[in-house]
């Protein structure tokens, strides 16, 4: 009898961990706004502050890790709406560098709630290979207890190959932390002969982030009411519309998605306007850069009479910083690959900083 | 199609809301104009006493196009003399700093105006200093448009890098990076406020804002100081709990 009731409850909590892969049922009415956004323009990468965890634990007379249960399987729910809605990259600020600020007490409460959690998708990597969601983790993952980095090593590693979806956990972040590393990882990469400094510019410094390989953010919202970013993607959502919403995360529902949704329609065409403008300004810049480069480079007299610099020049000089570009970029993902590889083998020594 | 036909009337309903709040915005403030044209800065700062302490830099982003440059100084009046000694003035195209000599003597004549019969000497008054009347804070106006954003980011990451490589700087960190940074040297806006209805940081400078507290007011037009005074009590009263 005691087999059976153990049984029976694990049976009943797998089915409960399975929400994340459940399809919502939607009204007419849900259904019938569903295909009116999506007959609009969509954001291609959203991002989600997931803010108000412990406020809803206070306000509804919960444990805080009840909560924070609550908040993950709201993230299960929120893939479901971005299926619904074609949006194909999510990014989640899972936990800050500055939560490592918080009591011991309630980290504990959050590095077993993570553990658990990533054990379990790693067992149901054949849904998330069947729903085609890969997860990216971004950030610094060895402030973690190495158990917990090596897990969410193995599952990044694990659905690698997924392309349908990405969601993008960001732990161990702060946009600070992370443009520090992409300077970082670039000043190397000079010093090692493998770019020169003038090849430093916005792609490739945005390439260096650890969502490099990710759109830009187009959408970014924050739950709890709190109108602030709090150092998350900074640099990425820097032309995003935000939406502060005033419920809690675990409240946070479809209808509250909807109305980011329109919000962001609403305001495509100057979001829009202020990309293709900065664009145009980045070409200019980057033109007349690479032509004061190229003719550095090919120019060595101490006087330019007779000095063949042209557009050929200024063009080989392009194609040269390109590759160079291009290569680094290669390198530096190959880097990652390698370290993650060594993490969920546990052949690195982690530990924080 | 009919799907489009109906977004289209959604996106109609929800541009026209957004509209018809800058409108009833300068409706208010047009009824608060016969109560509040006669304040002047000691009126202001009774209002603003129970609020507290402003932070020290702010920074007014505007989204809105050819606001009118005595609409434009009353905010940043208003922040002088609730103390405020950095206020970067922020519009995407630039056009702000193209204006500075306007600006800056539409702002002395708003302040002289402002600060008239006063009992009390508001901040950036007296005699002497650097402040706008000639008063002993110094004061600063920055003015900041998407030219200062990431390009920043990427010049000081260039710079490190070449110190870097000759060994000047042996390691990077987010201070000795900040360091190399030339927008905001210093201090950082703890407080945005953002006028327009687009909801965005549209190439602000993303380095300095990561925990700067971003409220909107739907327009510049017509702003009245108890409006603005309402929405920094918003500020005043956020809890920052900084990952806490």
């Amino acid at each position: 009898q005691h087999y059976f009731i153990q049984s029976n409850l694990r049976a009943m909590a797998e089915e409960e961990e399975d929400q994340w892969f459940k399809r919502a049922e939607y009204s007419w009415l849900q259904s019938f706004f569903i295909k009116c956004i999506t007959s609009g323009k969509l954001p291609e990468h959203v991002g989600f502050i997931m803010d108000g965890n412990r406020r809803y634990a206070k306000a509804n007379s919960i444990s805080r890790a009840e909560s924070y249960v609550m908040g993950f399987e709201k993230i299960g729910e929120i893939l479901d709406y971005c299926e619904t809605f074609h949006i194909k990259n999510v990014s989640v600020y899972a936990f800050s560098i500055e939560n490592f600020k918080r009591s011991d007490e309630e980290q504990a409460e959050l590095f077993t709630l993570m553990f658990e959690k990533t054990r379990h998708l790693l067992t149901r990597a054949d849904k998330l290979a069947e729903k085609g969601i890969r997860v990216k983790v971004s950030g610094n993952t060895t402030l973690f207890p190495p158990h917990i980095t090596q897990t969410l090593a193995e599952l990044e590693l694990k659905t690698a190959q997924n392309s349908e979806f990405c969601l993008n956990l960001c732990l161990g972040y702060t946009a600070r932390d992370e443009m520090t590393h992409a300077v970082r990882c670039m000043s190397e990469g000079v010093a090692a002969g493998k770019l020169r400094v003038t090849d430093i510019n916005e792609a490739l410094f945005g390439e260096c982030l650890y969502t490099g390989e990710l759109p830009p953010v187009d959408l970014l919202v924050r739950t709890s009411g709190v109108v602030r970013l709090s150092d998350y993607m900074i640099w990425q959502a820097n032309f995003a519309a935000l939406q502060f919403v005033k419920v809690f995360w675990p409240d946070f529902g479809f209808w509250h998605f909807v109305g980011a949704l329109l919000d962001y329609q609403r305001q495509e065409g100057v979001l829009k306007e202020h990309k293709d403008t900065y664009r145009s300004f980045l070409e200019g810049m980057g033109r007349s850069e690479q032509a004061a480069v190229g003719h550095t480079e090919h120019c060595t007299l101490d006087s330019h009479e007779g000095c063949v610099w042209n557009e050929e020049v200024t063009q080989a000089s392009v194609r040269g910083s390109e590759r160079r570009r291009e290569g680094f970029v290669e390198e530096v993902r190959r880097g990652r690959r390698e370290q993650l590889q060594a993490l969920a083998a546990r052949e690195l020594v982690v530990g924080g900083d | 199609m009919i799907y489009e036909g109906f977004l289209f009337v959604i996106h109609m309903f929800l541009h026209t809301y957004c509209q018809l709040q800058v409108v009833a915005q300068c409706c208010f403030n047009i009824a608060r104009w016969w109560r509040e044209s006669k304040w002047n800065a000691d009126v202001f700062l009774s209002h603003a006493k129970p609020l507290g302490k402003m932070p020290g830099h702010v920074s007014l982003m505007f989204l809105e196009d050819n606001v009118p440059i005595e609409d434009l100084v009353k905010p940043i009046v208003w922040c002088i003399c609730l103390g405020v000694t950095t206020i970067s003035l922020y519009d995407y195209y630039g056009k702000l700093r193209q204006q500075k000599l306007e600006i800056d003597a539409g702002l002395r004549e708003y302040y002289s105006d402002f600060t008239r019969d006063c009992k009390k000497s508001p901040p950036g008054s007296g005699s002497g200093g650097k402040g706008i009347g000639g008063g002993q804070d110094p004061l600063h106006i920055k003015f900041v448009s998407v030219e200062n954003g990431r390009t920043d980011l990427v010049h000081a990451a260039r710079d490190i890098a070449k110190d870097f490589v000759s060994g000047v700087v042996t390691e990077i960190t987010q201070v000795n990076f900040e360091s190399y940074q030339k927008v905001f040297t210093g201090s950082h806006p703890e407080l945005m406020i953002k006028f327009g209805t687009v909801n965005t940081l549209a190439g602000y400078p993303p380095w300095p804002v990561h925990l700067t507290e971003i409220l909107s007011m739907p327009t510049c037009y017509l702003i009245s100081p108890s409006h603005f005074l309402k929405t920094v009590q918003n500020y005043l009263t956020i809890e920052k709990r900084v990952g806490k």
